[in-house]
């Protein structure tokens, strides 16, 4: 057994039994782990060989459903020293004030990460299955495009625009259409107008509870075939096979690539994928844990958000929650306890367990994902904007957060974005963990989240509105070697549409960036050809690593 | 009870054991990985869609209405990875209800996905295809269609000319292909001939439209 084994086998049962919340490790836990991984290591063993499934791109896409409030997280307002947001803005802040317990307001508080000014959380802690680190190591590789402007109001539209820039094609379509893995493109919960492929490579959507078993249905239970695992059926089979092959050359030149295909399929069936929902359960879990702790560990708190009291104001619209049913909810008490063990951001843990799967397996190249609001708020005494008690102890939170106000809103984000931020840098740490031609995996792969579009904050501290005219885009890559901050914006004072406007940038032509712009950008960063090659990228590639094509991103008068 | 130092000894064995007999192939190693390969062919073969292929095999197996129909339908109709047409208006014009089912989008298919070559539609294809040559009705009733009787009788190369064209449509294979299959002959005639249609219904060729 090679020291990468070992090394493996080590990282992996320590990061199971701390990332679970186990901080002994008991003999069974360990058996269960050794077992566990003997899962997961078949699988690598059998793509990284056989069907050249690190050769290509990965595309790894997450779509926040409802239009998420992003000044918090990865939209730097002030990117530079000396930048102003350019407006006086209640709903604006990254940081409170409180005086004897009670909130008196916030500001709009960042931190230096590189050369850039990052919103103020990005100073915090984030867990990891093995403790906790600095969210800004999160930061070293990310790209973030500002000044997006998606022209057109909508959700849904807008949503698919993040992956399909124009129409026929998609950015998760080409990057499958260049995969070199079985399942070249895969889904879950996010497929349908997510993704086109122009070329007629398949989609293969895994939505529901057992994604995994979904993915690898084709390959599963092949070893009760005797074309497959007889040894002397096979062998007789292969042999007029290959000359099938090669009597198909006269007929056209790719016709010998469907019988390798059909040899890849079959060493695929020949292989034992294991308990693959056990597997799927056990990631979930892992990713499930970094969301509580990011939730719940006073360790990971934020100072100046999360570290005292923040005594709830009922009737202050400025403290109200706005649920997935479209109401505004107060909450008595600290506000901190809206969150606790059952709290959750939809579909994370589960995105984020197909992802490491199937890319870090070799089986996919492209994986559209996707995840909405926060689920199972503690609302325990609370009541509606109308006096109307609520109706149980909890309710979902949406992310098209019309109602909710300045502080809650920072609250909640602050928190969901840690988990959102603590589950990227696992599955980052993940892929930097398997060696391929290009370093590691993660130096060939962009994990892109996307929303339907920012938001735009009501200058009453109430709540935000669709910001579609100043939407933001980022991207991380180990292609991408530092915190890079892109893109023109420009105070509109129009709160509806998006108060940062996309403003003109010289070196794309004198124009504000359009989708066009992010894709042509994207396509820089994976090497691929934009499939809109008339909009500019924002960067290029120097010695294969990703830098800045513009003057730095500004803040424009 | 086993007292628990016992227990512990025993799962730390068990443990070791599992260890040891792990997979020990990684091929995580850059030294394993290829130039990728190209991957033209996946604009530039044009591959029959669901349709087609299910059509193919219901009738060389003569399925249509069989108690099989269903299986080809599951592995074959029923999956993204073939392509092909369907009408994802066809539930919501009806209140849910289908007056077409098989125009139902399955789960993951477009309205108007083309067809590709993936490594998943040829496993499908192997599983279908040796379902099929295991059922004494579909393999004698592709015996009777093709040969004449679902009686087997020893392979020739005229048969096998037959046979190859049930899914090679007004193809004619060349000397080395018929060869090749004549190999696959056996003692017993109808294990030969299990062989050979399950060799040239799993061969990728059938698929491409040339």
């Amino acid at each position: 057994m090679s020291n990468r084994n070992e090394l493996d086998r080590r990282n992996f049962l320590k990061s199971l039994l701390l990332g679970t919340g186990t901080v002994f490790a008991t003999p069974f836990d360990i058996y269960l782990s050794n077992v566990l991984l003997h899962y997961l290591q078949r699988g690598n063993a059998l793509a990284a060989g056989d069907v050249q499934a690190f050769a290509d791109k990965k595309f790894i896409h997450f779509s926040m459903f409802g239009g998420a409030t992003r000044w918090n997280w990865d939209l730097p307002l002030t990117p530079n020293d000396g930048d102003t947001t350019g407006m006086a803005n209640q709903m604006l802040i990254t940081k409170m004030t409180t005086n004897s317990g009670q909130i008196t307001g916030g500001s709009y508080a960042t931190t230096k990460i590189g050369n850039f000014n990052m919103p103020y959380m990005w100073s915090g802690m984030m867990p990891t299955p093995t403790g906790n680190v600095p969210m800004a190591l999160l930061a070293q590789n990310m790209l973030t495009m500002r000044g997006i402007d998606l022209q057109v109001d909508g959700h849904d539209s807008n949503r698919y625009r993040q992956t399909v820039p124009t129409s026929g094609t998609s950015l998760l379509g080409i990057v499958a259409e260049q995969g070199t893995t079985p399942i070249p493109a895969t889904a879950f919960f996010a497929g349908g107008n997510f993704y086109f492929s122009s070329k007629g490579v398949s989609l293969v959507d895994g939505s529901g509870g057992s994604p995994l078993s979904t993915f690898m249905n084709p390959f599963s239970g092949g070893s009760s075939l005797t074309s497959v695992s007889n040894s002397s059926v096979e062998s007789a089979l292969d042999r007029v096979m290959n000359i099938m092959s090669a009597s198909s050359t006269g007929k056209h030149k790719y016709m010998p690539n469907t019988y390798t295909q059909r040899k890849n399929a079959k060493d695929l069936m020949k292989k034992d994928f294991g308990n693959l929902q056990g597997t799927y359960d056990t990631l979930k879990a892992k990713y499930q844990n970094l969301i509580l702790r990011s939730f719940t560990d006073s360790s990971c708190f934020l100072e100046g958000v999360e570290d005292r009291e923040l005594r709830s104001q009922p009737g202050d619209p400025r403290h109200g929650f706005y649920t997935s049913a479209g109401r505004r909810i107060y909450i008595p008490g600290d506000l901190r306890n809206i969150a606790d063990s059952s709290t959750n951001v939809h579909l994370l843990a589960e995105s984020m367990a197909v992802a490491e799967y199937m890319i870090t397996q070799g089986f996919t190249s492209s994986v559209s994902l996707a995840t909405s609001e926060f689920t199972n708020m503690m609302t325990s005494g609370g009541y509606f904007e109308d006096n109307n008690a609520a109706a149980g102890s909890r309710d979902h939170f949406s992310m098209d957060s019309h109602g909710t106000g300045a502080y809650a809103g920072l609250l909640m984000q602050t928190k969901g974005y840690r988990a959102y931020s603590a589950c990227l840098y696992e599955l980052i740490t993940k892929l930097k963990e398997v060696p391929t031609s290009y370093g590691n995996l993660f130096n060939q792969t962009a994990i892109a989240v996307t929303s339907d579009f920012n938001r735009a904050p009501r200058n009453d501290g109430f709540g935000t509105e669709h910001g579609y005219a100043g939407s933001s885009y980022t991207i991380y890559s180990g292609a991408i070697p530092e915190l890079t901050v892109v893109g023109n914006v420009t105070d509109s004072k129009d709160y509806y549409c998006g108060n940062w406007h996309a403003a003109p940038v010289d070196e794309l032509g004198g124009r504000r960036a359009l989708i066009g712009n992010v894709a042509s950008t994207f396509a820089t960063v994976l090497d691929l050809k934009s499939p809109t090659p008339n909009d500019a990228s924002f960067v290029m590639k120097v010695n294969g690593q990703v830098k800045s094509a513009t003057k730095g991103p500004k803040n424009v008068a | 009870m086993l007292p628990n130092s016992i227990i512990l000894f025993s799962l730390f064995v068990l443990t070791s054991c599992i260890q040891m007999t792990g997979p020990t192939d990684l091929k995580f190693s850059s030294s394993a990985i290829r130039t990728p390969a190209s991957l033209e062919y996946q604009s530039e073969l044009q591959m029959s869609d669901r349709q087609y292929v299910e059509s193919v095999l219901l009738s060389a197996f003569d399925a249509r209405g069989s108690a099989e129909a269903g299986p080809i339908q599951q592995h074959v109709y029923e999956k993204v990875e073939f392509g092909g047409g369907c009408d994802k208006y066809e539930a919501s014009e009806l209140n849910g209800n289908y007056e077409f089912y098989r125009e139902y989008c399955w789960t993951g298919m477009k309205s108007n996905s083309v067809p590709s070559s993936i490594p998943s539609r040829y496993s499908y294809t192997m599983k279908i295809c040796e379902y099929l040559v295991n059922s004494p009705n579909r393999q004698q009733a592709f015996l009777a269609k093709y040969l004449g009787s679902a009686t087997a009788s020893a392979p020739t190369r005229a048969n096998i000319v037959k046979a190859y064209g049930a899914y090679y449509i007004e193809v004619v294979p060349s000397a080395e292909i018929v060869d090749a299959l004549m190999s696959l002959s056996q003692s017993d005639a109808y294990e030969s001939w299990k062989q050979i249609n399950l060799a040239i219904c799993s061969s990728p060729g059938w698929q491409v439209l040339l």
